[in-house]
């Protein structure tokens, strides 16, 4: 007959006052994506980088 | 028809023969760097075959002129997309040509059931100092070259071989604009010569010889630059690196070309 020695089970400490649950560990449904789209200010930073001569050259080049 | 792979080969091979009869009567560029930029020469029978791309970029070109203005608008285009996009410094000739015209032109070429570009052309760029210039050469096929400081368009390959010949020879390095542009019309005559000559004949020049010295004669070669010229124009650009502002082209008006030329040619400009 064999006699297998299972370990004795221990109970962890237990934190007394668990923490709720933040709105993205909530299992709620689908969040909105995080697209990265850009800043209007650096968009409008780097339209005013450029050359404002240069539409009229383009005209002036593709003979308009 | 073309399913079996060797006929695909002889239909391109045709389209080769087809072609290069087409550049026969053309009429060659040259480009060639001068002390402060790029002189872009040629001769032209009322349609222009030199233009401005963008800022640092002129295109020269032979062939038909539709596929020329085709090719010229499409890198336009791309010029002005990617100047907008990224940067005007990402606007680089080399990029033009291996990421967009040189496989499009390719395409067209080996796509037997559509018409091919009859088109060879030069994009130059000038470079920010003396020395940095490039100048890229794409043939009907697709295949493109980059040299530095001169390159040329013509009928076939052993005329373009002769001219860029002349020009090494003949330029000093760097030479001036009044040097470059005299160089350029007598390189520019030199191919418009040998074309003849190998039209006349029906067959080439053999890839082998080379210009004999008597071609080397300016006086030979201004006497049949004299009965070329008649009613045509020569059509001169400039890359100039000392022009102020961004944009670095600027065409050579005929007073300011017979200014450059040397005396000895005998052609009046008005």
């Amino acid at each position: 007959m064999t006699h297998i020695a299972m370990p004795e089970r221990r109970e962890g400490p237990v934190d007394p006052m668990p923490k709720q649950p933040g709105p993205s560990e909530e299992g709620g449904g689908p969040k909105r994506p995080d697209t990265g789209s850009p800043e209007k200010d650096n968009l409008l930073k780097r339209m005013r980088k450029v050359d404002p001569k240069q539409a009229e050259r383009y005209r002036q080049r593709t003979g308009e | 028809m073309y399913e079996e792979p060797y006929k695909w080969v002889e239909a391109v091979g045709n389209r080769r023969q087809y072609l290069d009869e087409q550049f026969k009567q053309g009429s060659p560029v040259v480009a060639l760097s001068y002390d402060s930029g790029i002189l872009l020469l040629t001769v032209s029978k009322g349609t222009p075959k030199l233009y401005e791309i963008y800022d640092r970029l002129a295109l020269g070109g032979m062939g038909h002129p539709a596929d020329l203005e085709k090719i010229r608008f499409s890198l336009l285009e791309m010029a002005h997309v990617e100047g907008f996009n990224r940067s005007p410094s990402d606007v680089t000739g080399g990029r033009m040509v291996k990421y967009g015209i040189a496989p499009v032109i390719k395409q067209a070429f080996e796509e037997i059931f559509k018409a091919p570009f009859i088109a060879k052309i030069v994009l130059a760029e000038l470079g920010q100092k003396a020395g940095k210039d490039s100048l890229l050469v794409i043939n009907y096929d697709g295949t493109f070259e980059e040299g530095a400081h001169c390159a040329v368009l013509a009928a076939s390959k052993p005329v373009e071989r002769d001219m860029v010949a002349y020009l090494k020879q003949q330029a000093p390095s760097p030479p001036s604009l009044e040097q470059a542009c005299g160089i350029a019309l007598r390189a520019w005559t030199l191919g418009d010569r040998a074309q003849r000559k190998a039209g006349e004949t029906m067959s080439g020049p053999s890839p082998e010889t080379t210009q004999e010295p008597a071609a080397m004669d300016t006086a030979a070669l201004y006497a049949h630059l004299r009965d070329s010229v008649a009613e045509k124009t020569i059509e001169c650009a400039l890359l100039d690196r000392s022009q102020s502002g961004s944009s670095k082209y600027r065409a050579v008006t005929p007073g300011e070309l017979g200014r450059l030329l040397p005396k000895d040619i005998g052609i009046a400009f008005p």
